[in-house]
């Protein structure tokens, strides 16, 4: 069975939303975007720990920017299957397979008031009342919020976890113990028997007794004392206390992290599915990564993907989680003028290819993309460094503002801009302005401004006035005999290019190296490289890119500051107000 | 003769199986069990539903189907005794089965256009039109012979919320060989289905219990070919035949009567096939007589020898008087002095509606001390789901209602009141104006509302043969061994009385079979000189060919 959409509508954030969901599941997005209001509409049907109570609907549940009084949480199941489930959905499982759980909030209009209504059925057409969710003993969701009581968890799971170890003792064990607890019994029998003859516990009670003593005889022939309460042998072992112990002492059990693994694999192990499947339950985990070094967040992600059968939902902020947990889908929730929306309607074949291509070079660094409001794509590690440094020297602060610049180094950009189309992320990009020979053919063409153009075609937003210039001049990108392109082509392609920029797609004038060569820092380059010839400091860039980037930064950082105004800052400049006016309208 | 003791009775199947019996516990596959009268098939069915009962998880059970109400109530309470689970199991009629499991939850996936409320009602009670498109529905029509166009009319019933009862066995073949998710609920829910009386089967039923046996639901029917007695609402034993020669079920025979006395046994068999082995006994407990007169006559002898019997130490509700007809039972019950009830069902009863069935056990527990009143609420609405308010309302229901029914004239306006207020409350989206007026027929009609009453030791019981069936008694008075009675004859073509025709000799003979084998200890063969006949006079009568089948009178005392 698999929860495999979910439908929001007039629900807190979600003013008409759908969601898809796979066999795992990652939720993705912003503080406050609505990642909880999302689990928590599920529970309303499907978690067991709420109670009649707690599923009312309150004035915060309904939609804020319309007039409405009425929301609905619809869940659409697959592959219902599981005798447990069929057996006890009379008639609510279709022919296919599939079943529907509908949650209806309702507020009177006038008085306010407000109620709720259950619906099962085999299709949206067939949705018919039901009493209450009786069938949360065969399907629910079983849940775990970031805040978790470790404490308070074990002192739950305490008794249980005694009595799965008395359960599986072997018959030598048990005598043994029962032995140990009758030496244990009378243990504290002697103790009880000692408290009371400490002197001060005996004397305690003479003022009491002497008073007593006063007001009546009876009192004579019974004292009052302070006694140990013969103890309760069971409750006294019961309540020993989780410790750690290192070299055989006893130390505080560890910092939240610790705790966070523990209170995980716990809650894992007594909720692994058993082999007898009374029940189907979908497992939902939010932030697994709290407190946890980077390291042991790849192990916790590895640990939860094997431990965890059936289907699962986790709501993550770590890139590690998110590219090692594998999910086969992510679902990053955006907020837009019409309500929190999930893009691509959450899982989807669209992401799921994306991510198929990136195949096993997906990494920490690109998966910091996914969380990203827009990321800036640059050829390679020079660039990159670059681009960080400048955008500091300019004063774009890339945290604040939730930009991402990334390297597209043996990846290639069309993979990264595929996902994070997919995701709705907007991406920028810059790339150096080639002119190669076409394979197998007498002609030359603008192969960046070409690359540009079919990205734009693929995956871009269209735009009328770019639509228009491409069409206009593409033709131009090709057909000259030698790789001086005339001037005619040249123009064709800056208007093509100018258009572009427009839209986010950034090209070099000829390539990163050459262009700073010509911009307001030559001297720096002059001085860096020893030699004022422009082709002598190009050649020397280029080779070893990288490190020769990284040592002249190293030195001359501060210099990008002039910069400032020239198309090579443009990109940093496009996403930054990009940020800014997505954040204005929302 | 009066006199009676046990010769022969060991103790009644206690807890140790026969031998048997234990063939068929050990047997985990389809099985047809052929089980003579008093052979313990309650019990071997109840084990076998036990077993299953103890190891199967909490979301299965078993279909338990039998052929009454009541032996469904009786059947449930011997299979979880000791505060078994019965996880979730359904005990009930073949035609509750139908409906609930079925027709009501699948025909909607087929056929949509109505929410969850359905009537149920009999054909007769339909009005003209609908009557008109159902002419064409027999006892027992069997789903192949059924056109599109009738199917069609069934259709655009059931869209409208009407289900006719006739019909059941049609519409449930039809919806399970049409829905796949039908199909799967059953096989995901069930391990076993158990049917008694399957002498007493129909096409319909038939076919849906080979169908769930295909399921690979473990599927056992249980009969006896002598006791088929209901071919006239379109009964057979040809289907219990059948399945005996079916290489996937297998045959086992349960043929040792241990609940009557050797005499009887010898008897009834006899009845059947009178080269049959005779146990050796020392004294016949069977015994004719003929009274002379009619009804109220043998009222009055029956008054006069009761005492000499109960002076045996046998209670009096163990003593039962069996009757061809309604007619002679409430003569009888109207003139016989020794306190008495009439077992009879009221249509109250035999409706499928909910209300229907929550007025019954409201009238039950009204009259029945031992009857608690969750009782009536838990097959509606599970106790603690109810909050504190709805609890309290309900206990107060419960108290008004034995208020109601302690005064000495019974203020019928108030109990329909009250009645319908309760059901509202605990099924507020099944309710049914028809069931209302049948409860409001019950109280009007003393010897309706008698039925209700429990029977207490003091009871003679009065029934039909066609009611006895399943029961037991250590006494029965057998009556009606008239000759046109019982067998029921016909005068031939032209009214020829000399060459008279049967009506269905072998039924008559094996309700006759019924009768003598309720009986334990004794049983009187009653005939009489004079009888009233339907045309309610009062003419001479002659003795049944019963009586003298065979030679048959050598076995009697």
């Amino acid at each position: 069975m698999i929860l495999s959409t979910v439908k929001v509508a007039g629900f807190r954030n979600f003013k008409n939303t759908t969601i898809n969901f796979a066999e795992k599941s990652l939720v993705i997005g912003a503080n406050d975007v609505g990642k909880t209001n999302l689990l928590w509409a599920i529970r309303l049907l499907l978690d067991k720990g709420l109670s009649e109570y707690e599923v009312e609907p309150k004035d915060s549940d309904f939609y804020a920017f319309d007039d409405t009084n009425e929301f609905t949480i619809l869940l659409h199941f697959k592959e219902v299957k599981e005798d447990c489930v069929v057996a006890k959905m009379k008639g609510k499982i279709s022919d296919t397979d599939e079943l529907f759980l509908q949650y209806k909030g309702l507020r009177d209009a006038v008085t306010k008031s407000k109620t709720y209504k259950l619906y099962a059925g085999i299709n949206t057409a067939n949705l018919e009342e039901i009493e209450d969710r009786y069938y949360r003993r065969v399907l629910n969701l079983k849940y775990i919020s970031s805040r978790r009581d470790f404490h308070n968890y074990i002192n739950r799971e305490k008794t249980n976890l005694f009595q799965s170890a008395k359960e599986s003792r072997e018959a030598a064990e048990v005598t043994k113990d029962d032995t140990l607890y009758g030496e244990i019994s009378t243990n504290l029998k002697t103790v009880d028997e000692k408290i009371p003859k400490l002197s001060y516990i005996a004397k305690a009670t003479d003022t009491i007794n002497a008073e007593l003593n006063k007001l009546s005889l009876h009192h004579q022939t019974q004292q009052i004392v302070f006694d140990a309460n013969t103890s309760n042998v069971d409750s006294f072992i019961n309540n020993v206390s989780i410790a750690s112990k290192s070299k055989n002492k006893n130390l505080v059990v560890g910092g939240d992290g610790k705790l966070n693994q523990i209170f995980l694999s716990l809650w894992a192990s007594r909720n692994k599915l058993t082999d007898d499947l009374e029940e189907v339950s979908i497992i939902c985990i939010e932030e697994p990564e709290a407190h946890l070094h980077p390291h042991q967040q790849r192990k916790l992600a590895e640990y939860l993907g094997s431990t965890l059968a059936g289907q699962v939902i986790i709501t993550t902020h770590s890139p590690q989680i998110a590219c090692e947990y594998n999910p086969n889908s992510i679902i990053r929730l955006v907020p837009t003028d019409a309500g929190t929306l999930a893009a691509s309607d959450g899982c989807s074949t669209i992401i799921d290819a994306a991510f198929q291509s990136f195949g096993y070079r997906l990494s920490i660094i690109p998966a910091e993309a996914f969380f990203a409001d827009v990321v800036f794509l640059v050829e390679g590690p020079s660039e990159e460094m670059f681009y960080k440094t400048l955008a500091k020297q300019l004063d774009i602060d890339l945290d604040r503002l939730n930009i991402s610049v990334l390297m597209v180094d043996g990846v290639g950009f069309e993979t990264f801009i595929r996902i994070l189309s997919s995701l709705g992320i907007k991406w920028v990009l810059r790339t150096d302005n080639d002119i190669s020979k076409v394979p197998n053919m007498a002609e030359y063409n603008f192969v960046g401004v070409k690359r540009m153009m079919d990205f734009y075609h693929k995956h871009a937003v269209k735009d009328a006035a770019c639509d228009a210039a491409i069409a206009q001049y593409k033709a131009l990108h090709r057909g000259f005999p030698t790789n001086a392109p005339p001037q005619a082509n040249i123009d064709g392609m800056a208007i093509i290019t100018d258009a572009l920029a427009l839209q986010g797609s950034f090209i070099s004038v000829k390539d990163l190296e050459t262009d700073l060569v010509n911009s307001k820092i030559s001297g720096n380059l002059q001085t860096h490289y020893g030699t004022t010839v422009p082709a002598e400091i190009i050649e020397a860039m280029q080779k070893r890119k990288a490190i020769n980037m990284y040592e002249f930064l190293l030195n001359h950082k501060d210099c990008l500051k002039l910069l400032n105004g020239d198309p090579i800052s443009d990109p940093l400049v496009f996403c930054k107000s990009y940020i800014e006016k997505l954040y204005a309208t929302n | 003769m009066i006199r009676l003791f046990s010769a022969n009775h060991t103790s009644k199947n206690c807890m140790q199986p026969t031998d048997q019996q234990e063939l068929i516990l050990n047997h985990h596959e389809n099985a047809v069990i052929i089980a003579a009268p008093g052979s313990g098939k309650t019990f071997v069915v109840s084990e076998k539903v036990r077993a299953i009962l103890k190891i199967c998880p909490s979301f299965q059970g078993v279909i338990a189907i039998s052929y009454t109400k009541k032996a469904s109530g009786e059947l449930k309470d011997r299979c979880l005794k000791n505060g078994l689970n019965p996880k979730s199991s359904f005990f009930g009629t073949i035609d509750k089965f139908y409906l609930g499991e079925i027709i009501i939850p699948f025909g909607k996936h087929l056929w949509q256009g109505h929410g969850n409320e359905f009537s149920i009602p009999t054909i007769e009670t339909m009005d003209a039109s609908q009557q008109q498109s159902l002419a064409w529905v027999g006892r027992d029509n069997p789903l192949e012979g059924v056109s599109e166009e009738q199917l069609d009319v069934l259709k655009s019933l059931f869209k409208t919320g009407v289900i006719a009862l006739e019909t059941v066995g049609i519409l449930a073949n039809y919806v399970f060989k049409n829905s796949i998710a039908c199909r799967n609920y059953l096989k995901a829910k069930y391990k076993a289905i158990f049917i008694d009386e399957y002498q007493d089967c129909g096409a319909n039923q038939h076919a849906l219990f080979e169908q769930i046996a295909d399921l690979d639901i473990v599927a056992v029917a249980v009969g006896d070919l002598n006791q088929s007695i209901y071919a006239f609402s379109g009964k057979s034993s040809k289907y219990l035949s059948a399945l005996t020669g079916l290489e996937k079920f297998k045959t086992f025979k349960l043929d040792k009567n241990h609940r009557c006395d050797n005499s009887i046994i010898n008897y009834s068999n006899y009845l059947l096939d009178p080269k049959i082995e005779l146990i050796p006994v020392d004294k016949s407990m069977i015994k004719s007589f003929r009274i002379a007169g009619g009804e109220i006559q043998v009222a009055e002898w029956i008054d006069k020898t009761i005492p000499k019997i109960t002076a045996q130490n046998i209670k009096n509700n163990q003593i039962a008087i069996l009757t061809r007809g309604n007619r002679t039972a409430e003569l009888i019950g109207a003139n016989l002095k020794t306190s008495n009830k009439i077992i009879i069902t009221t249509d109250l009863d035999l409706s499928l509606a909910i209300w229907a069935g929550i007025f019954s056990n409201l009238l039950r527990f009204a009259f029945d001390p031992a009857f608690n009143f969750l009782e009536v609420i838990e097959d509606y609405v599970s106790f603690d789901k109810l909050n504190t308010i709805s609890r309290r309302e309900l206990v107060l229901y419960r108290d008004t209602v034995k208020k109601l029914f302690s005064e000495s004239v019974l203020n019928i306006v108030e109990v329909v009141k009250l009645f319908t207020i309760i059901a509202e409350h605990l099924a507020p989206k099944a309710k049914h104006q028809e069931s209302i007026t049948l409860l409001s027929q019950v109280l009007n009609l003393k010897s309706q509302l008698e039925a209700y009453k429990p029977t207490s030791e003091q009871d003679v019981n009065i029934m039909t043969l066609h009611k006895s069936k399943g029961l037991e008694f250590d006494v029965v008075y057998h009556l009606d061994m008239h000759e046109w009675v019982f067998p029921s004859k016909a005068p031939g073509p032209n009214n020829d009385f000399n060459n008279p025709v049967f009506n269905d000799y072998l039924q008559d003979l094996n309700l006759h079979y019924v009768g003598i084998t309720r009986a334990r200890k004794g049983c009187f063969l009653i005939t009489s000189t004079q009888r009233t006949n339907n045309r309610s006079t009062i003419s001479n009568a002659s003795d049944s060919e019963f009586l003298t089948k065979d030679g048959i009178e050598k076995l009697r005392a």
